[in-house]
């Protein structure tokens, strides 16, 4: 493996004492694109989070760059990584510009004002995202898709380095789907690492080099999309019949889940 | 500071409810009169009465009044709810509880200070060791802080039926709300120190903004847990200081911050000192109200607040009953 951005080890984490995923070790190369599927509740949301620092592990340990990642404060761990969660509950009303200065945030001290450098940056990312014409309407007003849009322009003004992101396009239309999972490919041409929860196997397995799936808090399988994605598998993961194909244009695997199929 | 004109009209309320605060009361005095014997230096009774009773009280209101919006402003914006406020949270509570014992006790200004200060932080540590974890979402710290009243107004009790009776109706007049402030030394400690910690919640104002999106957002975005403490903790000493110079006066801070949004939106940076400006104008004009409704008889100024922020929380419930 390259240089080991992740280093996951007998890693056990939960909400309450309730054990989510249980005892899970992989590593992650710089400069990959993993993508993390498997049923709901089977760890995927709950790994991003024990991996990005906002979960304490139960036990186990996670490296991060080579270091443990309970050692890092929060500043520094946000300067080096950036997540993208779902935000729920009441949304303020802040303009998405705001919005975005956020991703300064860990490089700002407590005294300081807007200045030209922050401006710089979140203008280049905003028009790298396409949103530019979004920047003084209010985060409430926007669509799902435009939020996401947002919230991820807002991680990339944080960190491109490494990127974290659960479930960034499981209510978008196909456009606004599409259109995030482009950024993220370009992005990770350039040389970021990218780990991506999904729930769509067909949007993994197109952009992905690599998918861990989860079932029941351990790793059913992982590997290269093209290597692990079978009609076996899936069934084995979703306890449901799937049909396997290609995509006629890019090539990469295609599933097709079978209604009526359920084991 | 962008957006500069949005306190022209709030301040020009500001300066009418100090003026009206001077004002109004037992023997109304007319403006034209002050302005004229201010210009001229001359010393009449009018112009005793309103240095040493009406300026004090004036500021005083003004100051609670303050302290109560700002901390419910941050509060509402760190539970991400629009009923949070020093009330419901059960901060003023423990700070109450705190100062009913240092009075019965006849302890020393210090130590009323310590007290507040312990009954209220105390209040907030139990709320955020309950609600953490679950990203401070949800109507567990609600029930919590009512809990929390609770219990610490059952103690006041508890501490006010064991106690002297002669201390026990000090305790009851400030509890009741009391700006009768007499200008000492105290009045202007505390009064400094509310500006102080306003201006530092002010300075954490990105901070509150990137919480107010919730715990893990801000948790990503790079926010410590230990700056959060710090903003919580700043916020509760607001509303001791609040219930130190000024009792018990409820829906101030509930209410005015809900106001200031319409002006100010969502952003702390003008949020705060929107709140600030709001709360001292309508904590002025209550006590000036309380003053000079039945005349001469002076009405506790949280009658006045409870009976225009009930009404005020009756409306903001049924517009928002879908909510609930």
């Amino acid at each position: 493996m390259k240089e080991p951005v992740f280093l996951v080890d007998s890693l056990s984490a939960g909400y309450g004492g309730k054990t989510v995923i249980n005892t899970v070790s992989f590593g992650v190369g710089r400069g990959e694109f993993i993508t993390l599927i498997g049923p709901n509740g089977a760890g995927k949301s709950t790994i991003i989070k024990a991996i990005s620092g906002s979960l304490p592990a139960y036990s186990g340990r996670v490296l991060f760059l080579g270091r443990n990642l309970a050692e890092f404060r929060k500043k520094e761990l946000a300067s080096e990584m950036s997540v993208v969660n779902p935000v729920n509950g009441e949304i303020p009303d802040f303009s998405v510009k705001m919005f975005l200065s956020f991703g300064r945030f860990p490089f700002r001290k407590l005294f300081s004002f807007d200045n030209m450098e922050d401006d710089a940056v979140i203008g280049e990312m905003a028009s790298r995202c396409g949103i530019v014409h979004l920047l003084e309407r209010s985060i409430r007003e926007l669509s799902a898709g435009e939020f996401q849009l947002v919230q991820v322009c807002r991680a990339l003004i944080q960190n491109r380095e490494v990127l974290l992101l659960d479930e960034p396009v499981s209510n978008l239309d196909y456009r606004h789907m599409i259109q995030v999972m482009d950024i993220l490919s370009a992005l990770n041409k350039t040389g970021s690492t990218i780990i991506c929860a999904l729930h769509d196997v067909n949007t993994a397995a197109e952009y992905s080099s690599r998918i861990i799936a989860f079932k029941n808090g351990v790793i059913n399988f992982d590997g290269n999309p093209e290597k692990v994605i079978s009609e076996e598998a899936l069934s084995g993961l979703y306890d449901s019949r799937f049909f396997c194909g290609k995509n006629p244009v890019t090539g990469r695997p295609s599933v097709y889940p079978v209604p009526g199929s359920l084991v | 500071m962008k957006k500069i004109y949005i306190y022209t009209i709030p301040g020009l309320l500001l300066i009418i409810s100090i003026i009206t605060g001077l004002c109004a009361g037992a023997e109304f005095i007319n403006p034209l009169i002050i302005a004229d014997n201010i210009i001229n230096k001359s010393e009449s009774l009018k112009m005793e009465i309103l240095l040493k009773i009406r300026f004090p009280r004036v500021m005083a209101a003004a100051f609670v009044g303050a302290a109560l919006s700002v901390s419910g402003a941050v509060f509402q914006s760190i539970f991400r709810n629009p009923l949070a406020d020093p009330f419901i949270t059960g901060v003023s509570g423990g700070a109450s509880l705190g100062i009913s014992a240092a009075v019965i006790f006849s302890l020393g200004p210090l130590a009323t200070v310590f007290f507040s200060f312990t009954g209220s932080i105390a209040a907030i540590v139990i709320l955020y060791l309950l609600s953490y974890g679950r990203g401070f979402g949800g109507g567990i710290f609600i029930l919590a802080g009512v809990a929390l009243s609770f219990i610490f107004s059952s103690s006041v009790m508890l501490l006010f039926s064991v106690a002297e009776s002669q201390s026990v109706h000090k305790a009851i007049i400030w509890m009741m709300g009391d700006l009768s402030s007499s200008g000492d030394v105290g009045q202007v400690v505390v009064s400094a120190l509310i500006f102080a910690v306003t201006l530092l919640l002010w300075i954490y104002h990105r901070h509150i903004n990137i919480i107010s999106l919730g715990r893990s957002f801000s948790n990503s975005a790079g926010l410590s847990d230990s700056e959060l403490r710090i903003i919580l903790i700043l916020a509760s000493i607001l509303s001791a200081l609040s219930v130190i110079l000024g009792g018990i006066i409820p829906f101030v801070g509930l209410m005015i911050p809900h106001l200031a949004r319409l002006v100010s939106g969502h952003d702390n940076r003008n949020l705060i000192p929107l709140s600030a400006i709001g709360g001292a104008s309508f904590l002025i004009i209550s006590d000036a109200v309380s003053r000079s409704l039945i005349f001469p008889y002076e009405i506790p100024v949280g009658v006045i607040t409870g009976l225009a922020g009930g009404i005020f929380f009756l409306f903001f419930v049924i517009r928002n009953r879908q909510v609930y």
